[in-house]
């Protein structure tokens, strides 16, 4: 199948699913691509410590304050909807609980709110 | 599309070819599930309690030495990148690259995995062996 | 009335596809089924699509529906609960005309993880036996109809059509799991390979359109532990 026709599908198929199923997997390859960026760029900012300790706290300082301190809540959350959406389908193949998928849905949507919760109170008291 | 497979022919795959989708599936749950656990104490530690800026005295500090740390962002480090660039690998094989353009993309994430697995234990090494004593 | 949104496209003649509306007059009880019937009677005999059964047995009438994939007979556009019903044709196989698409690929898949029983050794002197209990086992796995809603809502079948789809995946483990069938092994390894069970991206889209309320998710999900299971055993062995 061409990359085009593939892509097009891709986005019909999303507006034609309207599904918790399909929201997840949208999310969940989003997310995906987005922290497997996250994990070199981050490699990156902390490299700085090979240039000694001084740059390295240098470097930590600028990517902890202004924008980056809020930029870090929404970090927080492409991990956890990753995360728990990656638990649920693992969960979901291994012990077959391919029916209860969407109480597993909203357990995960709860426990995200919570961690979420947590997260605003420390990052915003 | 094809016509009339002939069905005998079309079932037969060797074992070998079946290995990989396999493997691939299956140590992206594993790695998965550590590094859920991974990533839950990374967050809990490095942000949740972290109270006031992070720095390096403090990481030194906890980590300096600790063999335990070293382990512990060792595998950290080695999943996460497998995890990352795995999963790019299954996004990209869903699009069916042609047979060329899977070789360059695969010697390409090879490339970008190993780069990064080399940096991120320089990295490592120096917030944990490093003989600089911050306090001096 | 309810007004149908109908999808309409001769690859000979338009250019594109576009919607047409009709307006149905609907009585109690009608199916969208018998609202498309309405329309060619009454309003455009031009109108394309499939049906045999009406009884949802047969899987000829499957589209998507108001958001999401169903057999049209068995659809009351009351139960839909909306002015307007809007209907298009299965996704992923290519339109003949209107809503009747070639469903070639979609049997093709099928036939090459070979539904039937595979035998070793000598056949019986009669049929091959079965026990009630057996059979029951299978139920959940071979009530499928063939209509193809899985498959039109599924994403992987989207962006290749080489997977094998939800329908076939289900039909291998009908046959793995049938006490009768000797070619488990060859039947792993055939969906273990790349356009098999691992292309399923667990989405659950199949599980939640089937109208016969069957779960290809949980068939796929049982194939892929039996896969890595196998696999592993022989690498260890
Ligand atoms: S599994 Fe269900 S949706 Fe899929 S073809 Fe069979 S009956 Fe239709
Ligand atoms: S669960 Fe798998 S087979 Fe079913 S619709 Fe989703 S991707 Fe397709
Ligand atoms: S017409 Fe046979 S299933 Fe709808």
């Amino acid at each position: 199948m061409k990359l085009s026709n593939a892509l097009s599908n891709t986005k019909n198929d999303i507006l034609l699913n309207p599904n918790a199923g399909t929201f997840s997997y949208v999310l969940h390859r989003l997310t995906g691509l987005a922290l497997a960026g996250y994990i070199f760029a981050h490699i990156i900012v902390l490299s700085a410590v090979l240039s000694g300790p001084e740059s390295f706290t240098q470097r930590l300082a600028l990517v902890q304050t202004g924008i980056f301190h809020y930029l870090e809540i929404g970090l927080i959350a492409v991990i956890f909807i990753h995360m728990l959406n990656g638990l649920r389908i693992t969960v979901a193949d291994f012990a077959n609980l391919t029916r209860l998928h969407k109480t597993l849905l909203w357990l995960s949507i709860l426990i995200f709110c919570a961690i979420m919760a947590v997260t605003f109170y420390v990052f915003l008291f | 599309m094809e016509n009339n497979t002939s069905t005998a022919e079309k079932a037969d795959i060797p074992q070998e070819k079946t290995i990989a989708p396999t493997l691939n599936w299956f140590t992206q749950r594993i790695t998965g599930v550590f590094l859920a656990g991974f990533l839950f104490a990374h967050v809990v530690v490095l942000h949740f309690l972290k109270n006031g800026e992070i720095n390096f005295d403090r990481v030194f500090q906890r980590i300096h030495n600790s063999p335990l740390w070293f382990a512990f962002y060792l595998a950290f480090i080695i999943m996460g990148i497998y995890h990352g660039l795995n999963g790019v690998w299954s996004v990209i094989i869903d699009y069916n690259p042609s047979e060329s353009a899977r070789k360059g993309l695969l010697a390409l994430l090879w490339f970008f995995g190993i780069a990064a697995a080399i940096m991120g234990l320089f990295v490592l090494n120096g917030l944990i062996f490093t003989q600089i004593n911050p306090k001096l | 009335m309810t007004t149908f949104n109908v999808f309409r496209y001769d690859p000979a003649i338009d250019k594109c596809p576009k919607m047409e509306t009709f307006d149905v007059k609907n009585e109690r009880g009608m199916t969208v089924l018998e609202g498309l019937f309405y329309i060619l009677e009454n309003l455009d005999p031009t109108l394309c699509f499939r049906s045999s059964c009406r009884a949802a047995i047969c899987g000829s009438c499957a589209m998507h529906i108001n958001g999401q994939y169903r057999l049209a007979c068995r659809t009351q556009i009351e139960h839909l609960k909306s002015d307007t019903v809007t209907v298009r044709p299965i996704a992923h196989s290519e339109i003949i005309k209107d809503l009747v698409v070639d469903m070639t690929n979609f049997f093709a898949n099928l036939e090459k993880i070979k539904p039937y029983i595979i035998n070793e050794g000598p056949f019986p002197e009669r049929e091959f036996l079965q026990s009630e209990g057996e059979r029951k086992g299978l139920d959940h796995l071979i009530d499928c109809i063939l209509c193809g809603c899985c498959y039109g809502a599924c994403p992987s079948a989207g962006t290749d059509e080489d997977y094998l789809g939800p329908h076939a995946l289900m039909k291998t483990l009908r046959f793995i799991n049938d006490p009768r069938d000797k070619g488990g092994k060859e039947r792993l390894a055939f969906v273990s390979s790349e356009n098999g069970v691992f292309r399923c991206h667990t989405v659950f889209n199949c599980q939640e359109v089937c109208p016969k309320d069957l779960d290809p998710s949980s068939a796929i999900a049982r194939l892929k532990m039996k896969a890595v299971w196998n696999t592993l055993k022989n690498l260890v062995s």
